[in-house]
């Protein structure tokens, strides 16, 4: 039965959906390689690809849009130095730059010595929500769909296990703030973020399988 | 810190999984990887979600001024106008592997093949964990850690005899395998450990276009003059698979060659058996699996 099901999986894969997918990733890598080499107009390529989420995942995390667009820099800024150590078996190029963004927004708000105020303006107005009507459209719809999934999945989740996996990730909290934000002792903390974590994970492969 | 105990750990996948330790809990926690399998398998299973979580970020769409301000500075003039095109082979196979595979291989220390060996192992088990061709730049960090870890804790057991050309042969290997693990055919078989090695698992990776790979880990150290050796298991007699060298955590990695007439997945085993290998297995069942789960 588990055969049968991969063997379907391949045959509907392989003509329709997924040579797209995969060329997305063959292009991402190949702009990758020309980045390594310097090359202007693919950093440009690049960063007209997967800036939106980047720019996305900074806003979620500084919560300031001129903080977000520098960090937006940072990465596209550390991509060009770093192409050349890119390896591919190891990420992909979108998870890369998302990794570099989480890293250098989390950076910030903790050199900020607090989180950001929850009631920063960077919400409202300053950054429009909208698909781009030019490029990308497949990829676009693909990510948006997955990220529908994702999104329900954590809503799901009971209240406290969500939020203790938004402060953690999002927010770069540490476990004992975490716990203190939220009153509650450490080891419950350690282990509410496992859980929602591996529910999470459950709901995600029911959906997708 | 680094005691054998588990508790203390208790629950510290998920943070560090979220990427969420300081670089002291990390170090810690890490250390505690290199003995604890359960927490290994814990993050491996948990990666694949916390990769995902970037999708909760609402959506937003910077200002368009950014792109002219981000590429000028970062490259030290402005956007070109022409539109650029990237000439992508569309029908090269294992397109996710391909670029990096051929590259040359980056200058290892003296750890290379084993390092090789264990990230393959790793991999294997992001595999598993995470549906194939799946690599989140955590699981590299995760990946890398685990190796380096290796490399201090078997550096003078083990990697102090590898001779440059093995490391050399082990790395265009590991490539070959790489290929394998990243093939869109590519079928996973699990092995369980049997009552004689209860600890031990392993997977077998199928592509009927790139090859076998048969990756384990916990197989007991090897009495003297013994060997372990893989079998397909087609039917009521077994063909040879080759004999497995494992490494000092009983760590296994190797590509098979599949007999002519093994078309499709067959079931898998491995024996314990005299130095040299039989024909037909004699020894105890190490290791078991078959094809459908």
């Amino acid at each position: 039965m588990w055969v049968l099901a991969v063997v379907k999986d391949a045959k509907t894969d392989s003509p329709g959906d997924a040579p797209s997918e995969t060329s997305n990733a063959n292009v991402d890598q190949e702009l990758v390689r020309q980045v390594a080499d310097g090359n202007a107009a693919a950093l440009t390529a690049l960063y007209d690809t997967h800036v939106r989420t980047v720019f996305s995942l900074a806003v979620r995390i500084v919560n300031d849009q001129a903080e977000a667009e520098e960090v937006a820099q940072d990465v596209f800024s550390q991509a060009w130095r770093q192409a050349a150590r890119y390896d591919a078996a190891r990420a992909s190029v979108a998870g890369w730059l998302l990794m570099m963004a989480r890293s250098r927004a989390i950076d910030r708000v903790r050199a900020r010595g607090a989180r950001p105020d929850a009631a920063s303006p960077a919400h409202d107005g300053a950054s429009v929500r909208l698909p781009d009507p030019a490029r990308g459209q497949d990829v676009a719809v693909q990510s948006s769909e997955e990220a529908a999934r994702l999104r329900t999945a954590l809503a799901d989740l009971p209240f406290l296990q969500r939020v203790a996996i938004e402060l953690a990730y999002f927010d770069g909290l540490s476990q004992s703030q975490i716990a203190d934000r939220l009153e509650q002792p450490l080891g419950t903390v350690k282990t509410r973020i496992r859980a929602g974590l591996m529910k999470l994970r459950v709901a995600l492969e029911d959906i997708s399988s | 810190m680094s005691e054998p105990t588990h508790e203390p750990f208790d629950g510290l996948a998920g943070l560090y999984a979220l990427g969420d330790l300081t670089e002291r809990e990390r170090a810690t926690f890490e250390e505690h990887l290199e003995v604890c399998r359960a927490c290994v398998e814990d993050v491996m299973s948990l990666l694949p979600v916390t990769h995902r979580l970037a999708d909760a970020a609402p959506l937003r769409e910077p200002r368009a001024d950014l792109r002219a301000r981000v590429i000028q500075a970062v490259t030290g003039s402005p956007p070109p106008t022409t539109a650029f095109d990237v000439a992508v082979p569309l029908a090269a196979p294992a397109p996710a592997s391909a670029s990096a595979m051929d590259r040359p291989a980056p200058p290892r220390r003296t750890g290379g093949a084993a390092q090789l060996l264990f990230r393959l192992a790793a991999a294997a088990l992001l595999v598993v964990a995470g549906g194939l061709g799946w690599f989140a730049a955590q699981q590299f960090n995760l990946a890398r850690a685990l190796q380096d870890n290796l490399d201090g804790a078997n550096r003078r057991a083990t990697l102090a005899e590898l001779e440059v050309s093995t490391a050399q042969q082990a790395a265009a290997e590991s490539r070959q395998r790489a290929a394998i693990l990243a093939a869109p055919d590519a079928l996973t078989i699990g092995l369980a450990g049997q009552p004689a090695a209860p600890d031990a698992v392993a997977r077998v990776f199928w592509s009927a276009t790139e090859g076998v790979v048969f990756t384990a880990a916990g197989l007991p150290a090897l009495p003297a003059g013994r060997v372990y050796q893989l079998w397909f298991v087609p039917n009521a007699s077994p063909v040879s698979a080759g004999l497995l060298t494992i490494d000092d955590g009983g760590r296994v990695a190797a590509s098979v060659t599949r007999p002519d007439d093994v078309t499709a997945p067959v079931p898998m085993a491995v024996t314990l058996e005299p130095e040299g290998g039989v024909d037909s297995p004699t020894g105890e069942v190490y290791l078991l699996g078959r094809p459908s789960g």
